[in-house]
């Protein structure tokens, strides 16, 4: 058996692993972010497929978003009624399969899906998965050849844009010659990767959906996945420019059709892209839920919005109970009552500081007053603290009406202190009062509202509330800390105080 | 140099080479560790601690009588008629809370021992609070203990100011380690808490002799109230008062105990009550830590009678 010293310490490190870790495992695996204040481009990408069924069974073919190790899809669903959808792998394609025995009219399948990029740098290091080779005939392999003659033969991405630049300026013969048959954005991209291989890059041509703000309709673009060495990029052939990784979603990596239709025939796809603004950790719990990840599952993000927000309260109440613990334990400052001051401090999440202070010090100080009456009348205790709760509640009244009448609304939010506490802080005052007297009372009195103060601004500041609430686990390197100053045995603040005259003797 | 002192704060690394517990070694090293649980209603509880030290046969100040129910109130009057001074004090008080002391009478009133009138009814609200638990730890319903009236010894004439001065010794696994006195002063009102402005004196623990007084946790030579001299203090029956002390671990069994002794005229050292939270200020009147002098113990033979555990401290100690 351990001794009881080894255990917490054990126990401490634990909770701070478990906590930390679990965090950790947030931030760097399930992209949450480091603030809650982050905010994020979600893309909504919305395909609609229309077609005529003919006679007998139908089946729909569309290629699907190619793996993008950036890209974290946060939901996706598809409207097909009277189809069965399913999603299958086939020669390493991704496609969704809609079948249906038989269906008539012309019939619209729309598949929905958001998502959003984490870290592009990821897609960029990936190699190319089916670079081209040069099969140009000779006459234009002459022309390109000449084409490619003066120019910088080192492989850089200024270098390939300047190829690209050559290909669309106007009026060269030799670009003439190599588009004549090949002006389609697809063949002109075929041919713009063709010279690029002959000048010794790695290039693969694909094919996806530019991510524009509100585009409808859009059609398949003509890309080009350019192999650097070290990493790669995404060039516009009819453009001249690189692409940045989160603006594209590919469809098609290789010569895999985009839309198949058996059974159907005037097949038609187009997609929309709409671009959604919205905090950062939202995205990152919705693609964790979406992977079934249990941590998420079964977190409290899985509870309904309304519920979340009375767990972002409860969630900062530890902090306020550190506080108490570090005052009281390590500083040596004296409260009434052990945990009034965060209940005190709760109640200032609701008034503000300023307007709480001067609530509280008026509830107590005129509490106080009424109370010293009830000492001379001799009554039992439990009565006497039913008196203090009447008279407490006499107080509130009094304050919201007084400070409406003088037109000031503050007043009114008196009713969110605790009447319970508060009574028993104004008898346990009383109590201290008559034994101790009023130095004792101040002394007390002081403490509470500093720790509640403290407290108050530990839990009121947004970047903790939200960290806490990003990552509740933390709470468990806040108990491992709390157990730890448990054990804590050397001086307090005011052990230094109180035995400084021994120090000069 | 530390800046604390700046700030009026002495350096923990002076007072740890001087031996200084603090409260949170006090509460987990030694409280926590020798003090169990249940043991404490012994202690906190003063009724049960006057029985248990009846089985031990050991003198404490006689109980008159106890006033459990609300409806026993009305019966004081008699009960007291024939008592002329006496005292009361809840049975499960804390830090001297709640006692009433009655020196006298001026025909229907009492009187507190510095002169002041307490009228009958008066006298019954105090009961009553204290029945309601006004003064028990967790506001519990409690009982008041009617309590005779010690008559202190002349030996303390002019160290005390109104108030019974008592001996508080820190028991420590039944050894005695430290001792003060409390001398009661007009801040104090006349009640022997250092908290509330009692003078503290450090005793020598082999001799009984003052070491030094503080007040207000400040040291001090002279009685603020009575300017004696707190240097020519001597405890009389100091032996007798120490084995007395070192019974109190055989009545409570706890390690680390506090325990408050007076000094009868007649009677001898007489014990008051135990405490199992005793406070550090004793620290401060010893001009001493204690921390020497418990790991010294913590080296000390076990299983030893209560004469021998003294003789052993007097013995060994060096001062």
């Amino acid at each position: 058996m351990l001794s009881s010293a080894r255990q917490v310490q054990l126990l401490v490190g634990l909770l701070f692993v478990v906590g930390f870790g679990a965090a950790a495992y947030k931030h760097f695996f399930l992209g949450f972010p480091l603030l809650a204040s982050e905010t994020e481009t979600v893309w909504q990408l919305e395909g609609r497929i229309v077609f005529e069924p003919g006679e007998g069974p139908v089946e729909v073919r569309l290629n699907l978003p190619d793996g993008n190790a950036a890209r974290r899809v946060v939901s996706s669903d598809f409207a097909s009624p009277g189809f069965d959808y399913e999603e299958i792998v086939e020669d390493g394609v991704w496609l969704g399969r809609w079948k249906a025995e038989r269906a008539s009219g012309t019939q619209v399948i729309y598949i929905r899906s958001q998502s959003y990029f984490a870290d592009t740098a990821e897609e960029a290091e990936r190699p190319l998965s089916k670079p081209m080779t040069v099969n140009l005939d000779d006459a234009l392999k002459v022309s390109a050849e000449a084409l490619l003659k003066d120019l910088d033969q080192t492989v850089s991405q200024e270098n390939a844009l300047k190829i690209l630049r050559k290909l669309n300026r106007p009026g060269d013969s030799r670009v003439a010659t190599l588009l004549r048959d090949n002006s389609s954005p697809a063949k002109r991209t075929q041919i713009a990767g063709q010279l690029l291989t002959m000048a010794g890059y790695s290039v693969q041509h694909v094919r996806g959906i530019f991510l524009d703000d509100k585009a409808r309709s859009q059609s398949i673009y003509n890309f080009l996945e350019v192999s650097l060495g070290d990493k790669k990029i995404l060039l516009d052939a009819r453009e001249n420019a690189s692409i940045p990784w989160d603006r594209v979603i590919l469809l098609q990596r290789g010569d895999e059709p985009l839309l198949e239709v058996f059974g159907g025939n005037n097949s038609r796809t187009t997609f929309a892209t709409t671009k959604v603004q919205r905090a950062a950790f939202t995205s990152a719990v919705e693609a964790a839920g979406h992977a079934k990840n249990p941590l998420i599952d079964f977190s409290i993000y899985s509870l309904p919005l309304s519920e979340q927000n009375t767990f972002k309260l409860l969630l900062v109440m530890p902090l306020g109970a550190l506080v108490v613990v570090i005052l009281r334990n390590l500083v040596g400052i004296r409260t009434s009552g052990t945990f009034m001051p965060v209940l005190i401090a709760l109640t200032f999440l609701q008034t503000s500081l300023i307007t709480g202070l001067m609530l509280f010090i008026i509830v107590v100080g005129v509490g106080l007053v009424m109370r010293s009456y009830l000492s001379s009348l001799n009554l039992l205790l439990v009565p006497r603290i039913a008196s203090v709760l009447v008279f407490v509640i006499i107080i509130y009244g009094a304050i919201g009406v007084m400070s409406t009448k003088m037109g000031w609304q503050g007043g009114l939010k008196v009713t969110f202190f605790p009447m319970i506490i508060l009574s028993w802080t104004i008898e346990r005052m009383s109590i201290l009062w008559d034994e101790s007297g009023p130095h004792e009372v101040m002394i007390e009195g002081f403490g509470s509202l500093l720790t509640a103060s403290l407290a108050y601004l530990l839990m009121s500041n947004s970047f903790v509330a939200d960290t806490v609430f990003l990552y509740p686990e933390l709470l468990l390197v806040l108990l491992g800390v709390i157990i730890a100053i448990g054990t804590y045995s050397g001086y307090r603040l005011s052990d230094l105080r109180r035995f400084e005259p021994m120090e000069r003797h | 140099m530390f800046l604390g002192s700046l700030l009026g704060l002495a350096s923990p690394k002076a007072l740890r080479e001087s031996g200084i517990v603090g409260m949170n070694q006090r509460n987990v090293r030694y409280i926590a560790r020798n003090n169990p649980r249940r043991l404490y209603p012994k202690v906190d509880n003063k009724y049960l601690t006057k029985l248990l030290c009846a089985e031990h046969g050991i003198a404490v100040p006689k109980l008159l009588g106890a006033c459990r129910l609300q409806g026993h109130i009305k019966e004081l009057k008699e009960f007291l008629s024939p008592l002329p001074c006496f005292v009361i004090k809840p049975a499960q008080g804390s830090g001297g809370k709640g006692i009433l002391v009655i020196a006298g009478r001026d025909g229907e009133d009492y009187l507190k021992p510095n002169g002041k009138r307490v009228t009958h009814d008066e006298l019954c609200r105090h009961v009553s609070n204290i029945l309601s638990g006004l003064f028990s730890l967790g506001g519990k319903p409690d009982i008041a203990l009617i309590e005779d009236m010690v008559k202190f010894t002349d030996d303390f004439q002019g160290f005390s100011f109104e108030g019974v001065p008592d001996i508080r010794v820190i028991v420590y696994k039944g050894f005695p380690v430290m001792a003060m006195t409390r001398l009661s002063t007009s801040d104090s009102d006349g009640k022997a808490n250092l908290h509330q402005g009692a003078v503290g004196v450090g005793i020598d623990m082999l001799k009984g002799v003052a070491l030094r007084g503080v007040q207000h946790g400040r040291p001090i030579e002279k009685h603020p109230d009575t300017g004696k001299l707190l240097s020519t203090l001597k405890v009389p029956h100091w032996r007798d008062l120490l084995m007395l002390a070192a019974r109190g671990y055989e009545v409570s069994q706890m390690g680390y105990l506090g325990v408050d002794i007076v000094l009868d005229r007649h009677e001898g050292p007489l014990l008051l009550e135990l405490n199992a939270r005793p406070g550090l200020a004793i620290q401060v009147a010893n001009g001493r830590g204690l921390r020497p002098r418990l790991d010294f113990i913590d080296k000390a033979p076990a299983n030893l009678s209560y004469k021998d555990r003294v003789n052993f401290v007097l013995e060994h100690w060096d001062q």
